[in-house]
C-alpha cells in the first residue's frame, strides 16, 4: 500500500531494501561465510557442527573483548591496555583461587578490578583530558608491571573445577559455557546500545562530543562508563581465558590487542566514533578466527599473521573511511578519444 | 636579557631541572660519575632515546602519532644484524638501510595525507605489518654486528667527544637549518591547521613527505645506534620504544594537538626518559617496576602539559 506521504514511504522495507541498506553488514556476513567454506576446501575437510563449535568457542574470548573495544570506538577513542588487563585478570584469578575462594568472590574481585582500572582510565581521558590512546598505552605498562610484580615472570596455574568446566565442558553439539556467556554479552551489549538513554547517549558523543555536551549530555559520565564496560569486559575475557587453559602467562593477553582492534573496524565501526554496532563486530570476530584458523592450518608463522592482520586493519580502514569518487577522467588530448 | 631567554625557552625549564635532579641522584649513587669516560658511556646509551624522541616529534608537530616508531626500530636493528658483515659494502648497506626506514615511515605518512585518516590507527595498522616483517627477517634473537660498524658508532673522537653525541648534534642543527626555511613554517603550518594550510594553497604533501622521511631516517639512526650498543638483533627490540618515544616528546612539551612544540625540548626528554634506566637501577629499584614508573611517568607528563596549557589559556 502506498501512501503520498509527502513522497516519504510508510510502507515496511521489503528484505531487498533492507539488505542494501545494510550493505556494509552484508557483504562482511558473505566474505565470512566465503572464507568459512574455503577453510575446507583448503583442508579438505567436511563441515560439522562441532567443529563450527570449537572455531566459536575460540572465538567467544575476543568476542567478549570486542564488546569492550567497540564501545571506547564508538565514543572515539581507544583501549591499548586490554591486552594487560586480560592478563592481569588471569594472573589475579589464579592467585586468588590458589587461596581456594569461591568462583563467586573471585569473579566478583576480578571484574571489581577491571571496574577499577576502567574508572583510572576513564577519569584521565575525561576530567584530565589524555589523548585515550596514550592513557591507555601508559595503563597498559602500568598494569604489565603490576603483573610482573605478582609472578616474578614465572607461569602459574591455578584453577576452580567450575571455571574450567564452564569453559570447556561440552553442552551438547559442542557448545560451551563460553560460546553461551559470548551470545549473552552480545545481546545485552546490543540492548544498551540500542534500547537505552546511555546507548543513544554513546553515539551521539562519538559523532559529534560538543553537540553532545551543548545538548546535556554528562560526557565525563559517559566516558567513564564506556571505559568501565571496557576494561570489566577485558577482565571477563581474562578469567574465560584462565578457565580455558588452567595457565596464566604474562603473554597471555597479548593476542587479544590487535585482533580486538580489528574486528571492531572489520565489523565497520568507525575509528572516528559515532558509527556501528556489535552485530558487524560479531562478524568481524568470526572472520578474524576463521583467517587464524587457516594460517594455523597452513603453518604460517607469527609473522606471517601480524602482517596479514595489519594489512586488512589498514585496508578496512580505508575502504570505510574514504569516499571513493574516483571518476574516470578523460583528458582534452586523450588519444582513446579518437 | 635572561629573563627573555626565560620567558622564550620557559617551556622547557621543568624538564631540564628534572634532568638535572637525575643527574644529581646517579652522581651521589654512583662513584666514578664524574669521569669522562662515564660520560661517553652515557651519551652512547642516551643517543637511541634522544633519536626516537626526535622522530616521533617530527610526527607530532604535524598533529599526528607514530605508533609503528618501535616495530621500525626492530625492523632496522635485524636488517643491520642480518646483513652487515661485508667489509666496505656495509656502508652502502647502512645508507640503504636507513633509506628503507625512510621509504616505510613515508609510506604510512602518504595514507595518512591521501585518505585523511587519523595517523594514530594507521601507524598502529603499520605497527603489526612491519613488527611482522621483522620476525620474517628474523624470528628469534641473533646475528652479528661486525666490529667495523660498531666500532666508529661508539668511538670518541679525539678521545674525547663520543660520536653519537656528534651525530645528534649534527641532526639538530640540521633541523634548526629546516626550521629556518620555508619547510619549518610549513610544517608548523600543517600541524596547526591542516585544512587552513591547505585551502589557503600550502604545499601539505611536501610538509607530510618530509616529516615522514626525516623521521624515518631518525628510527633508522636510533636503530644503528641501538645495534651498535647492542651488537645483535632482536626482532622485539622495539617493543617498549614507542612509549617510550611519546613520553620523551610529551616531557620536552610537544603538544599532541600539532603545530607546537621545540625539538630541544624532546632532546632533553628524551635524555630524561634514557636516564631512568640508570636512576632505577642505582636506586636498586627491581626491573619489573621500570613499565610501572614509565607508565606513570607518561600520564604524569601529559596531564603537567594539558593542566599548563589550560592555565595559559585561562
Amino acid at each position: 500500500m502506498k501512501q503520498a506521504n509527502g513522497g516519504i514511504s510508510l510502507e515496511k522495507p521489503t528484505i531487498w531494501q533492507k539488505l542494501t541498506h545494510n550493505r556494509k553488514l552484508v557483504i562482511l556476513f558473505a566474505v565470512g561465510i566465503l572464507l568459512y567454506t574455503s577453510t575446507f576446501l583448503i583442508t579438505s575437510s567436511v563441515f560439522s557442527v562441532k567443529n563450527l563449535m570449537s572455531l566459536l568457542k575460540i572465538a567467544s574470548f575476543l568476542g567478549i573483548v570486542t564488546a569492550g573495544q567497540m564501545f571506547a570506538f564508538l565514543i572515539g577513542g581507544i583501549d591499548m591496555s586490554v591486552a594487560s588487563v586480560i592478563t592481569l585478570a588471569g594472573i589475579t584469578g589464579s592467585v586468588l583461587f590458589t587461596m581456594n575462594l569461591p568462583l563467586g568472590a573471585v569473579l566478583a574481585a576480578v571484574l571489581a578490578i577491571g571496574l577499577l582500572i576502567g574508572a583510572v582510565n576513564g577519569f584521565f581521558i575525561s576530567v584530565v583530558r589524555i589523548h585515550p590512546m596514550v592513557m591507555t598505552l601508559a595503563m597498559g605498562s602500568i598494569l604489565k608491571g603490576v603483573s610482573l610484580i605478582l609472578t616474578n615472570g614465572i607461569t602459574r596455574s591455578g584453577n576452580s573445577s567450575l571455571l574450567k568446566n564452564f569453559a570447556n565442558k561440552n553442552l551438547g553439539y559442542g557448545i560451551t559455557g563460553s560460546v553461551i556467556l559470548w551470545l549473552v554479552v552480545g545481546v545485552s551489549v546490543t540492548l544498551l546500545l540500542r534500547c537505552t538513554v546511555f546507548g543513544r547517549q554513546v553515539y551521539i558523543l562519538g559523532s559529534n562530543p560538543e553537540a553532545a555536551y551543548q545538548s546535556g549530555v554528562n560526557t565525563v559520565r559517559v566516558q567513564m562508563a564506556v571505559y568501565m564496560i571496557c576494561s570489566m569486559m577485558a577482565a571477563l575475557a581474562g578469567i574465560m581465558v584462565l578457565g580455558y587453559t588452567g595457565t596464566t602467562a604474562l603473554a597471555a593477553g597479548d593476542g587479544y590487542l590487535l585482533p580486538g582492534v580489528a574486528a571492531v573496524l572489520l565489523g565497520g565501526v568507525s575509528p572516528l566514533g559515532g558509527k556501528g554496532g556489535y552485530g558487524g563486530v560479531a562478524i568481524g570476530v568470526f572472520i578474524l578466527i576463521t583467517l587464524e584458523n587457516l594460517l594455523m592450518v597452513l603453518r604460517m608463522t607469527t609473522a606471517d599473521k601480524n602482517i596479514l592482520e595489519g594489512a586488512i586493519l589498514l585496508i578496512f580502514i580505508i575502504i570505510y573511511n574514504t569516499k571513493f569518487s574516483f571518476r574516470w577522467r578523460r583528458l582534452p588530448n586523450d588519444r582513446n578519444m579518437v | 636579557m635572561p629573563k627573555k631567554m626565560l620567558k622564550k625557552h620557559g617551556d622547557i625549564l621543568p624538564i631540564i631541572l628534572i634532568l638535572i635532579s637525575m643527574f644529581l641522584i646517579t652522581m651521589t649513587l654512583q662513584s666514578n660519575f664524574w669521569s669522562v669516560s662515564n660520560f661517553q658511556v652515557l651519551a652512547r646509551q642516551l643517543a637511541p632515546y634522544v633519536f626516537i624522541a626526535m622522530a616521533q616529534t617530527m610526527v607530532l608537530l604535524l598533529g599526528g602519532m607514530d605508533m609503528a616508531l618501535g616495530s621500525l626500530v626492530s625492523f632496522a636493528n635485524v636488517m643491520f644484524a642480518s646483513t652487515l658483515g661485508h667489509g666496505a659494502l656495509d656502508l652502502i648497506t647502512i645508507l640503504g638501510i636507513l633509506a628503507l626506514c625512510m621509504v616505510m615511515s613515508a609510506i604510512s605518512g602518504l595514507v595518512v595525507y591521501w585518505f585523511k585518516l587519523p595517523a594514530i590507527v594507521v601507524s598502529l595498522a603499520f605497527s603489526f605489518i612491519w613488527s611482522g616483517v621483522a620476525l620474517r627477517v628474523m624470528s628469534v634473537p641473533g646475528g652479528h654486528i661486525p666490529n667495523t660498524v660498531v666500532g666508529p658508532l661508539t668511538a670518541n673522537i679525539g678521545g674525547v667527544l663520543p660520536a653519537p653525541l656528534l651525530l645528534i648534534v649534527l641532526f639538530i642543527a640540521f633541523w634548526y637549518l629546516v626550521k629556518r626555511t620555508s619547510m619549518g613554517v610549513l610544517i608548523y603550518a600543517v600541524g596547526n591547521n591542516r585544512e587552513g594550510a591547505f585551502t589557503s594553497g600550502l604545499p601539505v604533501l611536501k610538509a607530510y613527505l618530509f616529516s615522514y622521511c626525516f623521521s624515518g631516517l631518525m628510527i633508522g639512526m636510533a636503530a644503528l645506534l641501538l645495534s651498535a650498543i647492542t651488537t645483535s638483533g632482536d626482532p622485539n627490540i622495539g617493543g617498549p620504544l614507542t612509549i617510550n618515544s611519546v613520553t620523551a616528546a610529551v616531557l620536552g612539551g610537544v603538544a599532541f594537538s600539532g603545530g607546537k612544540g621545540k625539538m630541544i625540548g624532546s632532546v632533553v626528554g628524551g635524555m630524561v626518559v634514557g636516564m631512568l634506566v640508570n636512576v632505577l637501577f642505582y636506586l636498586r629499584v627491581p626491573g619489573h617496576y621500570t613499565y610501572v614508573v614509565e607508565g606513570g611517568i607518561l600520564i604524569f607528563a601529559v596531564a603537567a602539559n594539558l593542566i599548563r596549557e589550560r592555565g595559559k589559556r585561562a
